[in-house]
Formats: C-alpha cells, sequence, structure tokens
C-alpha cells in the first residue's frame, strides 16, 4: 500500500512543472463504488490515484427440499495507481498501473434439512455450517482501455474505462462448525477447482470535475 | 477524411491488439468448482461403548469366526434398558459378527463410580454351553468384553463332559427310570463328576409346565486347576453373590469345581426337580480353599447356583467333603434346579484394586493374574492407554488379603515379565519398567464411502479390534473417532484390524512392515447398505 502511494507521489511531482491541473473523479462500476484524484503529468499523461469500496451479502433461499441455502458475501477494498496514457492526443486512452487488491468473495452453505441414519436424526444444527472464503493477490496488475480526459474541454464530464485486473488465482480458506468440520479440509481442492479464475474484468463510470 | 480513416483504423487495431492480449493472458480452462468436493460428515460419537470379544476357551479364537455358527447375546438386567446398538437404536438382543460385538449406552447417561450402568452379556451359540458375564461401567470410554465360552464338540483343557445323551423319557414331568451319568475322568486331576435323577422325579420347565417325552441332557464339569477351564467360569471369580453368609454383596470365589447341566426335550428346557438331582463332585486333591487350607474330610464348602439372567451366583448351602468311593475326595449335594453350580470357598473383594503402571511400554498387554502362593488363576486384565498417562492395569473387584502374580503377555502371546503383587488391594501403584524399543505409533485415518451417493463422505466413530497377522490374539484397538485411530503396536509387521458395524464384521490386513513412527494410513471403505440407505 506505501509503494503506491509512493509511486503515485513520484508521479504527481513532475505536475508542478506542468500547470498543477488537478481533477477529482467519482467512479461506480464493477470495482464498486469510489473515489479518485488525478493530475495531469504532460499533454499526452495524466496518473490517478483511488479507492473503490462495495460490500453485498445475500441470502439464496433454495427450495423447500434442497440441501442447503447459500449466503453469498462480496466485499470489495481496490487501491488505485494508475497513468493514462493518450496516444493521439484525444479521449481515447490506454491505462495501467497497479491496484491493493482487499476483494473477497464469501461463499456459505447452510443446510436446512434433517436426515436420519438408525436413531440418530442429524438436524441442520447438528450439521453446522460450511463456509469458503476467497480472497486474491493484494499487489495486482492493471490495464485497460478507457475514453475521457478529464484534464481536456470541459471541467466537468464523464469518463469510461474497461479493463482487467490480473489478480491471480484466488486464495481459498474453508471453516465449518459441527458434525461438516472435516469438510474445510477440502480448501486446496477448491482453490484447484478455481484456479482458472486469475482475473476481475472492470467497467467503470466516472464523473469528473477539474480543478 | 484520410487522417480519419487511418485514424480510426490505428485504434481499432490498437483495440484488437489490446483483447488479444488480454484473451492470451487469462486463457483458462474453467472447472467445476464443485469437482471432487465432498460433504464430509462425521457421525454422532457414542460417548459410552462396549466392545466384547466372545472367545473359544480352548483355542482363544473369537467363536464363529470362521464360520458354523453366530453368538447370540441379550442384555439382561437393571440398565439393559440403556443400551443401544451404534447408530443409537435401542436393542437388547444382537447377533455377533464372528464372535465380535460392539453396542453403546445412551448418550445422555453419564457412568460414574456412584451411579454405574450395570447389564449382564447372557451369550449363546450353537455348539457351546451358554453363558453369561455381568458388566459394570463406570466411565464415559469404550469397556472391553471378554466372554469365554465352552465349544461342546471340542472341549478346552480341565473340561470334561458330554452333549446330547439320552435321559429317558417324561410323562406328564414324571421321570420314568433312574438315570445315573457321569463324567469322563479329567486327566490333569483324575477327578469326576456324577449325576443322579431318581425315577419318577417331577421335571417342570422354565414356564413351570411339566416336561414331556424324550429327554436329553448335556453336562459338563470343569476342573479347578486349569486356565482354560478356570476361565470359562460364568462373569469370573470376581462375583455379584445374594445369600451369602455374612451379607456380602460382592465377593471373591476360589473354585473347587464348577459344573454346568442341561435338560431339555425338544425346545422345552427343564428347570426343576422334586426330589433334587443328586451331584457328587470329586475335588482335586491340590485345591485350596480360600486361605489356602489344604482341603480335608469334613471340610465345609459353600454350594452356588447361578442365575445367567442377572449375573448373580446364589448361595444355596454349606455342603461338607467326605471320602469317596475310589479315594478322592468329593462333595455331595441336591441341586433341585438347573444352572451352572459350583463349588466355591469366598473371601471379600475390594472395588478398585491395585494400579500397575507398565512404564516404557504403550502398546497393548494382556495380564494374567496368579496367587501367589499356588498359582491358581484369578483372572485376566487388559491394559489401558490413555491420553497423557502410562500405560496401566487397573485391577476392580480384587481379592483382599491375597498377593498375586501377574504375567504379562504381548498380543503376540509371548511372556513379557512377571510382575509380584504382595496386596491386590493396595492404594500405592506398582510401577513396573518395560523399557520396550521397538513400538511403533501410527495413525490411521479411514473414510466410508457409498455407492449410491458419491457427494457425501462419511467419517464413522466406532469401536475397533486389532491383533497381528499370524499367531497372537484379537483385542480391543480402542475407539475409532471421526474417522481416525492413532496406536501403538509393539513391532512393525503385518496386522489385522477390524470392527462390528450393523451385524457385520469387517476385517482389513495392513502391511506395517515399514511403517515408521508417526506415520499415517488412510483407507476408504464402502459403507453397508443400511446406513447408505438413509442419506
Amino acid at each position: 500500500m506505501k509503494k503506491l502511494l509512493l509511486i503515485a507521489a513520484l508521479l504527481v511531482l513532475p505536475v508542478t512543472s506542468y500547470g498543477q491541473s488537478f481533477a477529482a473523479k467519482a467512479n461506480f462500476g464493477t470495482m464498486g463504488l469510489g473515489l479518485e484524484g488525478a493530475v495531469q503529468l504532460n499533454e499526452q499523461l495524466n496518473a490517478r490515484v483511488g479507492g473503490n469500496f462495495f460490500n453485498f451479502s445475500y441470502l439464496y433461499e433454495t427450495g423447500a427440499k434442497d440441501e442447503f441455502d447459500v449466503d453469498g458475501k462480496l466485499k470489495f477494498g481496490i487501491f488505485t495507481a494508475l497513468v493514462d496514457f493518450y496516444p493521439y492526443k484525444s479521449g481515447f486512452r490506454l491505462t495501467g498501473g497497479l491496484v491493493y487488491n482487499n476483494n473477497a468473495v464469501e461463499i456459505g452453505l447452510l443446510p436446512k434439512q434433517s436426515y436420519t441414519v438408525g436413531g440418530d436424526t442429524y438436524s441442520p444444527d447438528d450439521l453446522g455450517t460450511l463456509e469458503a472464503e476467497f480472497t486474491f493477490n493484494k499487489i495486482a496488475p492493471y490495464l485497460a482501455l478507457g475514453f475521457g480526459n478529464p484534464f481536456s474541454g470541459s471541467s466537468f464530464g464523464m469518463n469510461m474505462d474497461i479493463g482487467w485486473i490480473f489478480q491471480g488465482s484466488p486464495k481459498v480458506t474453508m471453516t465449518a462448525e459441527g458434525l461438516l468440520e472435516a469438510s474445510a479440509e477440502q480448501a486446496p481442492q477448491l482453490e484447484q477447482n478455481m484456479s482458472w479464475w486469475n482475473g476481475y474484468p472492470v467497467f467503470t463510470l466516472s464523473f469528473y470535475y477539474r480543478f | 477524411m484520410k487522417n480519419l480513416s487511418y485514424l480510426l483504423s490505428a485504434k481499432a487495431l490498437l483495440l484488437g491488439m489490446f483483447v488479444a492480449v488480454l484473451l492470451y493472458l487469462t486463457a483458462c480452462d474453467i472447472t467445476d468448482p464443485t469437482d471432487g468436493i465432498r460433504a464430509i460428515l462425521n457421525t454422532k460419537e457414542r460417548t459410552t461403548t462396549v466392545s466384547v470379544i466372545f472367545r473359544d476357551s480352548a483355542t482363544g479364537e473369537p467363536v464363529g469366526f470362521a464360520g458354523g455358527t453366530t453368538v447370540t447375546a441379550t442384555v439382561t438386567g437393571p440398565d439393559a434398558d440403556k443400551v443401544i446398538d451404534l447408530l443409537n437404536r435401542s436393542k437388547t438382543s444382537f447377533d455377533a459378527a464372528k464372535g465380535f460385538l460392539s453396542f453403546a449406552i445412551v448418550d445422555e447417561v453419564i457412568p460414574g463410580q456412584t451411579r454405574p450402568i450395570q447389564f449382564n452379556i447372557v451369550a449363546t451359540a450353537n455348539g457351546y454351553i451358554r453363558t453369561s458375564v455381568p458388566v459394570t461401567i463406570t466411565e464415559k470410554r469404550n469397556s472391553p468384553i471378554e466372554v469365554n465360552m465352552v465349544n461342546t464338540a471340542s472341549l478346552p483343557r480341565g473340561v470334561q463332559g458330554q452333549t446330547n445323551r439320552s435321559l429317558g423319557t417324561v410323562t406328564n414331568g414324571r421321570l420314568n427310570t433312574t438315570q445315573t451319568f457321569s463324567t469322563t475322568v479329567d486327566p490333569t486331576t483324575n477327578t469326576r463328576a456324577t449325576f443322579q435323577i431318581a425315577q419318577n422325579t417331577l421335571i417342570r420347565d422354565t414356564n413351570g409346565n411339566n416336561m414331556q417325552g424324550e429327554l436329553r441332557v448335556d453336562y459338563h464339569q470343569f476342573n479347578s486347576r486349569d486356565t482354560e477351564s478356570l476361565q470359562s467360569f460364568p462373569g469370573g471369580f470376581s462375583a455379584q453373590v445374594e445369600g451369602a453368609p455374612g451379607g456380602a454383596e460382592r465377593v471373591f470365589f476360589t473354585t473347587g469345581g464348577f459344573s454346568s447341566v442341561s435338560v431339555y426335550s425338544g425346545n422345552q428346557r427343564a428347570r426343576t426337580f422334586d426330589p433334587p438331582i443328586q451331584v457328587s463332585i470329586e475335588l482335586d486333591s491340590q485345591v485350596r480353599d480360600h486361605q489356602n487350607n489344604v482341603v480335608a474330610v469334613g471340610s465345609q464348602v459353600p454350594i452356588w447356583s447361578y442365575d445367567d439372567l442377572t449375573g448373580t451366583w446364589a448361595f444355596e448351602r454349606n455342603a461338607t467333603v467326605v471320602q469317596g468311593a475310589n479315594g478322592n475326595l468329593q462333595v455331595e449335594f441336591a441341586a433341585d434346579h438347573l444352572s451352572w453350580w459350583n463349588i466355591d470357598w469366598f473371601g471379600n473383594a475390594c472395588a478398585t484394586g491395585v494400579r500397575v503402571n507398565l512404564l516404557g511400554n504403550d502398546s497393548q498387554l494382556r495380564g494374567r493374574l496368579l496367587r501367589a502362593d499356588n498359582n491358581n488363576f484369578l483372572g485376566w486384565a487388559a491394559s489401558r492407554n490413555l491420553p497423557g498417562v502410562p500405560n496401566f492395569i487397573q485391577f476392580v473387584w480384587a481379592p483382599v488379603g491375597i498377593a498375586g502374580k501377574l504375567e504379562l503377555y504381548n498380543m503376540n502371546n509371548q511372556l513379557v515379565t512377571t510382575v509380584d503383587l504382595p496386596n491386590l488391594c493396595s492404594t500405592t501403584p506398582v510401577d513396573v519398567n518395560l523399557g520396550t524399543s521397538t513400538e511403533i505409533t501410527v495413525t490411521f485415518r479411514g473414510v466410508g464411502i457409498c455407492a449410491n451417493r458419491d457427494d457425501i463422505e462419511i467419517r464413522p466413530s466406532f469401536p475397533a479390534f486389532y491383533r497381528p497377522q499370524t499367531g497372537g490374539s484379537w483385542l480391543s484397538a480402542g475407539t475409532v473417532v471421526n474417522g481416525e485411530l492413532s496406536i501403538t503396536l509393539p513391532a512393525p509387521g503385518f496386522y489385522i484390524f477390524g470392527a462390528y458395524y450393523e451385524n457385520e464384521f469387517y476385517q482389513y490386513t495392513l502391511d506395517l512392515t515399514n511403517a515408521e513412527d508417526g506415520e499415517v494410513f488412510e483407507r476408504i471403505v464402502d459403507l453397508p447398505s443400511s446406513v447408505c440407505n438413509d442419506l
């Protein structure tokens, strides 16, 4: 995190010699809701840092005869340190940089049926719950295409980013309570199954104001 | 225009290259997230379990292990209603499998010293003499029990008798002719037992009805010297008694011999005889009473009869030792009902006997306890291995005032050492340094799977048994908890592990010749359909 801020600071320094242009951006998109600060380095380069957050929970109640409900949580926290390059000195740009990825996805399985084996009844309380948490590499590269330049044209406007966070395959942590406790031992298997998921798509709309 | 076209095509190319790079970098082989993932379920663990080995007294092998007969175990007694099978179903009658049985006490009941769980296991099997053993449980753990049974077609040393002998006919309960039958002479003690039922004796069955038809008799006499005979004593020599002189309810017996007689006509079993059966039992010339005194003509000896449903010996009367016609001492008494009969002197027993710590050894040992003064067999004891404490043997209901010696055998039936125990009721533990160095402790992890459910894996809890593949004896291996069992073995080698579950005995031979201390072994087991069908 500190490295990102240092990089961002180094990028900002040349601005003081260029024109001291500064813009604030409000973002919303697949990284959540966030704020950014941008500075113009030169006619073709901007630098920006920001943070995006989003929390969402949803309990999916399955049918009455299904074996478990699913409790899902999204916890987003992404800090960005990016550079925008305008190759044609127009609104089209290439964006690259690093993100600090504090995202986490939690999936919980909540048994809802009772089972009878011999004389034993295994109630949902007996079975317990099984939870899996997916986290990603904290420092990840980011590439994107974008449209819009807060330092060109009107001092108020919109930007758009389409990009990808190369966040690596998720690390899986599983916990379980009750008689399902041993199920949590399968975290390595689940992690292997999810190894194909090594990126995160980004689509962001931004509203900016240039000071 | 030209510049715009150039610009648009350049942007398109750039965009295409960018997307292509992204796709290349993120090319992936998507796997089903649940692939290979199962619900792993620990079964509910029974808190108090009992694991039983029904042993053939002559061979030491589990009864019916090679087939041919099945032991039926019926649980009776004050706490029989607290007995369940390993799947929490109330049950008082079980079929053992290959001579093994495991069951449990209801989870809510916690046995203790002040409120023990007490019941009897009555064991019957085709070709074996019916017997029983009283069980007392005072701790929440697995209790290993051994029941020695006598194979009437292959009698153990020290036992003489006959099965299915004709005994005349009864009409309206009356015997048509006097019947006299004797055992063969016991080669160890040169003694025999003789039984006589007088003509016109009224014989009634267990329901009080007159016997009818052709009578048959099974009768056996057990000598007071051979271990194979003495270990067949129903319930062991630490006994619950009724009507004992002096009022004791728990005593320790010193036997002068005991007998089993069963009279029947088809499925009708005789119970009472009026007038009584006349019994004459010759005594071993080496027999001693409880105080180790020589037995002579005129000595008094208590006579007891056994109720196998309660596991209790009832004092019948005192008999006087007389000189027999062939020069042997003998005891004569009248038996008005059929059961096991016992010529036994007795003494007090202490509830908590001496503890013997087996230092330097964590593998299971069996102890054969003998009287120090005359080498008479007193009983068997198994070592226990609890977390955090040395391996030990704890005697319960031991004889007061009798010195003993304990022979320790490993699971290969090799004598490890003999320990002198001057006071079997001492509160001071006795430490024995064994210094065994070839032991290894290994862990087994077993999981159960069902053919009809590949999304579930079961890790059950149950008592287990084990033995060396060649030689040795089956012993209790403790309890598998959530599919895992750690056990100390005397040395690397081939071992057989087994478990009784849902009326079946499952056994697995494991090659542990190269096993190292601390090694973990995993195994997948197919669960019985009776369990899988419930999932």
